[in-house]
This record gives C-alpha cells, sequence and structure tokens, in this order.
C-alpha cells in the first residue's frame, strides 16, 4: 500500500516536472530565502550571521537572486564563516531578479552572505533574496 | 640523601593534589562550551566598524571555548571591511572555534576534550535551531563514530581557512591558531 502511494506521488511528481519544464539540474539545487535583508551603502553581513553550506546535489555553485526586485544596484558576496575570505561577488542591476552565480566551492563548504549598495545610493530595506547552494 | 627522596615525595604531594582537586569542577573549556548551548546571541543593533570589529571580537571571545593554542587572530576582520553586529561576530568566532575543536579532535591533540566539546556545537548560540545546526549535527555524528563523510568535508573546509589564518596573522603580527 505504502510502496504503491509512494509510486504514485513519483509519477506524479515526474509529470507536473515535465509540464513545468524544470530542468533537471535545477530539481539538485538547495534553496534558502533571506528575509527583510536591510542593505546601507557598508558591508553588512545578513541575519546575524547566519551560515549556509554547500550541498553535495549543487555541483559546487553558490547562487543568489533578489526575489523582490532591488530598487538600488547592490553588491552581493559569499565570505567564509570561518575567516571572513571573499569566496566571490557579483553586481546586481536595480530590477534584476535573475541568478547570479557567486562563486564555486566543495560540499559542506560553509559561507555567510555580506552586501551593500552602490556609493551614493542609500539604503534598501526589506528586501527578499534567495540562495541556490 | 634524605633530601633527595623528600623532594619527589612533596612533588607527588601536590600533583596527588592537584589530580584530587581536579574532578570537582569541570574544565573551563566546558563550562564555556555548555554555557553556549544556553545563551542568547549578544544582542544589539549596535554596527562596528571593520577597524574595531577584532577589539570587540576579543571581548566577546571570552565566552568562547578554544583549544590550547587557540586563537582568533587569522578572522580577516580589517580586509573585510564594512560594518559587523555583535551577533555577526559571535557566529564567526563560534565556526572558527568549531573548526579549531574539529583540528584538534583529527590530529590527537586532546581528543577526548574535543569530542566532549564539538558535541555541544550543534547547541551553540550562533545557530541553534537554524539550519546550519543540521549540517553541523551530521558532522558531529561522524566524530562520536571516528570519522565519516561531513566530517572530513568540514574539515578541508578548516583546512583552507586555517592556511589563509596562519597567512593574515602572520602579514598583521599576530600569533595564528595552532
Amino acid at each position: 500500500m505504502h510502496r504503491r502511494t509512494r509510486r504514485a506521488r513519483v509519477a506524479l511528481c515526474a509529470v507536473l516536472c515535465g509540464v513545468a519544464g524544470v530542468p533537471a539540474t535545477a530539481d539538485a539545487q538547495v534553496t534558502t530565502d533571506l528575509t527583510n535583508w536591510n542593505l546601507t551603502e557598508t558591508l553588512s553581513i545578513y541575519g546575524g550571521g547566519t551560515q549556509f553550506h554547500i550541498s553535495s546535489s549543487s555541483g559546487g555553485l553558490v547562487r543568489y537572486r533578489w526575489l523582490d526586485s532591488p530598487n538600488k544596484v547592490t553588491v552581493i558576496s559569499g565570505n567564509s564563516c570561518s575567516d571572513l575570505a571573499n569566496y566571490g561577488n557579483d553586481s546586481f542591476a536595480i530590477g534584476d531578479t535573475n541568478y547570479h552565480s557567486l562563486f564555486t566551492g566543495a560540499t559542506g563548504l560553509c559561507f555567510v552572505m555580506r552586501g551593500r549598495t552602490s556609493v551614493g545610493s542609500g539604503s534598501m530595506v526589506n528586501h527578499d533574496g534567495r540562495v541556490s547552494r | 640523601m634524605k633530601r633527595l627522596l623528600l623532594i619527589p615525595a612533596a612533588v607527588l604531594a601536590v600533583g596527588a593534589g592537584v589530580a584530587a582537586a581536579a574532578p570537582a569542577e569541570a574544565p573551563p573549556v566546558l563550562e564555556r562550551s555548555a554555557a553556549l548551548t544556553t545563551a542568547a546571541p549578544p544582542s544589539g543593533a549596535a554596527t562596528i566598524p571593520a577597524a574595531e570589529a577584532r577589539a570587540a571580537a576579543d571581548r566577546l571571545a571570552r565566552s568562547i571555548p578554544l583549544p590550547e593554542g587557540g586563537t582568533f587572530a587569522g578572522v580577516r576582520w580589517e580586509e573585510a571591511g564594512g560594518h559587523f553586529a555583535p551577533a555577526d561576530i559571535s557566529a564567526v568566532l563560534q565556526y572558527n572555534a568549531f573548526c579549531q575543536w574539529m583540528r584538534s579532535w583529527r590530529d590527537g591533540r586532546d581528543a577526548a576534550l574535543s569530542a566532549a566539546v564539538l558535541a555541544d556545537v550543534p547547541a551553540w548560540s550562533a545557530w541553534r535551531g537554524a539550519e546550519a545546526a543540521d549540517r553541523l549535527t551530521e558532522v558531529v555524528a561522524d566524530v562520536r563514530a571516528g570519522g565519516g563523510t561531513a566530517a572530513t568535508e568540514t574539515l578541508a573546509d578548516c583546512d583552507a581557512s586555517h592556511a589563509r589564518e596562519v597567512e593574515y596573522a602572520a602579514a598583521h603580527g599576530l600569533t595564528p591558531s595552532r
């Protein structure tokens, strides 16, 4: 009975995923949302030092996107949990909600997210983003 | 001759006294580790400029246990720039300490004490109840089992960080962690 239910779920997922056109690689991504991130022109860490780890299914690629359309140019980076070394960063234009690759690393690597707005642009408050790892 | 016999006896007596007193109180590192499992993260929205982060970290570090020879000197506060909340600084210090205990355990430096501290780590205040704690729980389970994939992966991360820390600390005239 349980086995039959599980098979039905797998079949349903396969159909839905096919309809939605989700690429196979997207299934492997682990994502976490960063909520109400407040950025200023000075670099700061998200969420009181919230830490993320690269999953075994991501291929090592860490990407970031804004969920809320950003109204400022922003720069986002991934930094080491342990010594704050910058693993990689990228700039996001106003209105850009696409994923940007930040860096690649080994499974289990721990990182924090840092960000700022562009010089002279002021702050950007309560914007949500998503990290894919 | 008589004096020669008395000296070792005195030394033994002092040694016995220390040994007898030790079980009465837990080692400070274990006390600090246990305290972190119930402590709240540092509060306050005050932001600390990168130039002042090292001094703030030194104050917060007093509550975080380190293995013998451990320091936080290699953290790149100045290079990272920007500003930090006290909770940010504490989170970096706690992960750095976790790495030092992992290396201590792997290298067989006071392995029993290292394993005891590591058992507390998933409940430390920086990540208690957060997603990151799940990963640390896996790593600590590996430690308990004598090794495993998660522990190996984490040690690779910690070793890479340690190599950078040694370089950064040396460049700033500081003593890096062992």
